[in-house]
């Protein structure tokens, strides 16, 4: 777990401090600018995000089943099998999510094959990247390519947001199910998601790491997950792609293989970060107890904050001045 | 978190745990009509009660209170531990990575935390999750199953331990062993060791308006006998769980008795 964790990171702090250097857009004029708009996000999705939106809330399925799709039972566990990059989902013809710029049209860890010493370099030229979203990245792209680490908020003990939590690499999930809510745990440093059934989203959900998730089940298959309240802190991937507090992701979990792998396909809709609302995917399959991917205690924190690497390129990990109470 | 096992591997896996607690014999006398002894359980048939739900104590005490006042019952070497940690904790210099870089609290100190926490009851998997706000701390309670082998325990110890659990009538038992020692048992600093086990039997009371969590403790490096403590939780169906991120600015605890600093 030590050699997943140590892969990447970048202080998002200095990230920005590096941005403003270059007289480039910063976050903390991102920051007022999402301030500003933030009074009329919530209600301004419903009708900015039209489509998307009303996929998820007010269509009935094309298949109405009663039947819940089992993530659960017999105490199952999943891993992502896909990769810690997002895939393009099959038939979309937009341009999908941010990929490698040495290893296109595919996943990092699939083409790069044992080139561990490789490290991401993003396609920038991806049209749904805004001008200061591709400039950010185009600076952590050289730093990176002349050998800096990149940030991942997992890596340095962060929480993961969404949907850049579907890329854990190789640890347990797990999902509990009740009628009215379902929990995703990931044993990778216990991280927890929670998704209200049936509902809608609060009036004023604030912002937070991982949101405020709403969903539904369709077609006995099928999970959907609705999630807005994501505070701007941390890529939403491997490639430091940024967002903003506008982004809103719909997430659709899709029991496939009899059962034995979900196929997470998502929309990524933040006007404030892309030209365009965006799609990925991944790939989860079933955990093949009773070691290899079993839930035990996995505490990020516990790696300390050494890394091996240059403490000037990290991010601190998360830590209190003084205790709290 | 175990595999399943064969009865044979089972009575094994007892038998080696009982060896292994030799050395402890006397202690063990003590423990004989303790629950401690009880964690091989047959499975328990028909439904479970349901304690489900979140809880939000109103009440935080630095000190943990054993049941009946007075101080923990601490050999004298623990006890000046315990009050060197007490100096370090008021000086602010207790090498505390629960409170600084935010690593669990293990138990029982988790049973005082100021923030909520909810239960989540998973009969399709034979699990309990009980999830903490605090330092987003995951237990999970594998149901009617023993405890690891005393190797496991040894051999793999974390901050919550690993803990199994079993309903008695409506209450829930939870027996947790395999403590790391990276932990303090409150946030005065009261030490422990890696002999650290406990037993809480969590119920609901007050018609359900209520959960109690009475925990008895056993560490015979460092207290001369066992005892108990008592937290009780308001059922909070009225609130959400929140993300928590150490050193980021969280809930109001404002209406949590005993809060300073915060």
């Amino acid at each position: 777990m030590l050699v997943a964790k140590s892969t990447v990171t970048f202080h998002r702090s200095k990230a920005f401090k590096a941005t403003n250097e270059e007289g480039i857009l910063s976050m903390t004029t991102r920051d007022l600018l999402g301030s500003l708009l933030s009074g009329s996000i919530l209600a301004g999705l419903l009708l900015w995000s039209g489509g998307i939106w009303t996929n998820s809330q007010a269509q009935p399925a094309a298949k109405p089943s009663n039947a819940i799709p089992d993530f659960s039972s017999n105490g199952r566990t999943w891993v992502l099998s896909s990769g810690t990059a997002f895939l393009k989902v099959p038939g979309d013809t937009g341009p999908g999510p941010i990929m490698d710029k040495n290893f296109p049209g595919s996943a990092f860890d699939q083409q790069r094959g044992g080139a561990r010493a490789q490290n991401r370099i993003a396609d920038t030229t991806n049209p749904i990247l805004k001008p200061w979203a591709k400039k950010l990245m185009d600076i952590a792209n050289a730093r990176v390519a002349a050998g800096g680490i990149p940030f991942v908020d997992d890596s340095r003990c962060w929480l993961g947001g969404v949907p850049s939590i579907l890329l854990f690499p190789g640890e347990a999930v797990v999902f509990l199910q009740t009628p009215k809510e379902v929990w995703i745990l990931s044993k990778r440093d216990a991280e927890v998601r929670r998704i209200y059934l049936d509902v809608p989203h609060s009036k004023d959900p604030g912002y937070s790491w991982t949101g405020e998730s709403v969903g539904h089940y369709e077609n006995g298959d099928t999970l959907v997950v609705d999630t807005i309240g994501l505070d701007d802190q941390g890529p939403l991937d491997r490639y430091r792609t940024p967002h903003t507090r506008q982004l809103h992701v719909i997430e659709r979990y899709h029991l496939n293989n009899g059962g034995k792998g979900i196929e997470i396909t998502f929309t990524v809709d933040d006007p404030g970060a892309f030209t365009m609302p965006w799609k990925g995917k991944v790939d989860f399959k079933a955990g093949t107890p009773p070691r290899s991917d079993h839930w035990e205690e996995d505490i990020c924190a516990d790696n300390g904050d050494g890394y091996g690497f240059d403490p000037d390129e990290l991010v601190p990990a998360p830590h209190a001045d003084k205790p709290e109470f | 978190m175990m595999p399943e096992m064969s009865g044979r591997e089972r009575i094994t896996r007892l038998v080696f745990r009982l060896r292994a607690r030799s050395v402890a014999a006397s202690a063990l006398m003590v423990l004989a009509v303790t629950p401690f002894s009880t964690a091989v359980s047959a499975a328990d048939a028909g439904a479970w009660p349901d304690i489900s739900g979140k809880y939000w104590t109103s009440i935080y005490s630095t000190k943990i209170q054993p049941v009946g006042a007075g101080d923990p019952p601490y050999t004298a070497a623990a006890m000046a531990t315990y009050k060197k940690n007490m100096a370090a904790v008021n000086a602010n210099t207790l090498d505390d990575k629960a409170r600084k870089v935010c690593t669990p609290d293990g138990v029982p100190r988790i049973l005082e935390s100021p923030y909520p926490f909810e239960i989540v009851q998973s009969p399709d998997r034979g699990e309990i999750h009980i999830i903490y706000e605090l330092n987003h701390v995951i237990r999970l309670v594998a149901m009617n199953k023993p405890l690891p082998s005393a190797d496991e325990l040894e051999t793999f110890p974390f901050y919550s331990g690993h803990s199994v659990g079993r309903w008695d009538g409506d209450t829930l038992v939870i027996e947790t062993a395999g403590f790391n020692e990276k932990t303090f048992l409150d946030n005065s600093g009261a030490p422990h060791t890696d002999q650290l086990r406990t037993v809480e039997r969590i119920r609901k009371i007050n018609g359900g308006k209520e959960l109690e969590d009475i925990v008895t403790i056993h560490d015979p490096g460092v207290f001369t006998k066992d005892w108990s403590a008592r937290f009780v939780y308001q059922a909070r169906p009225d609130i959400r769980m929140m993300d928590y991120a150490c050193g980021e600015k969280h809930r109001d605890l404002s209406s949590v008795k005993g809060v300073q600093g915060h």
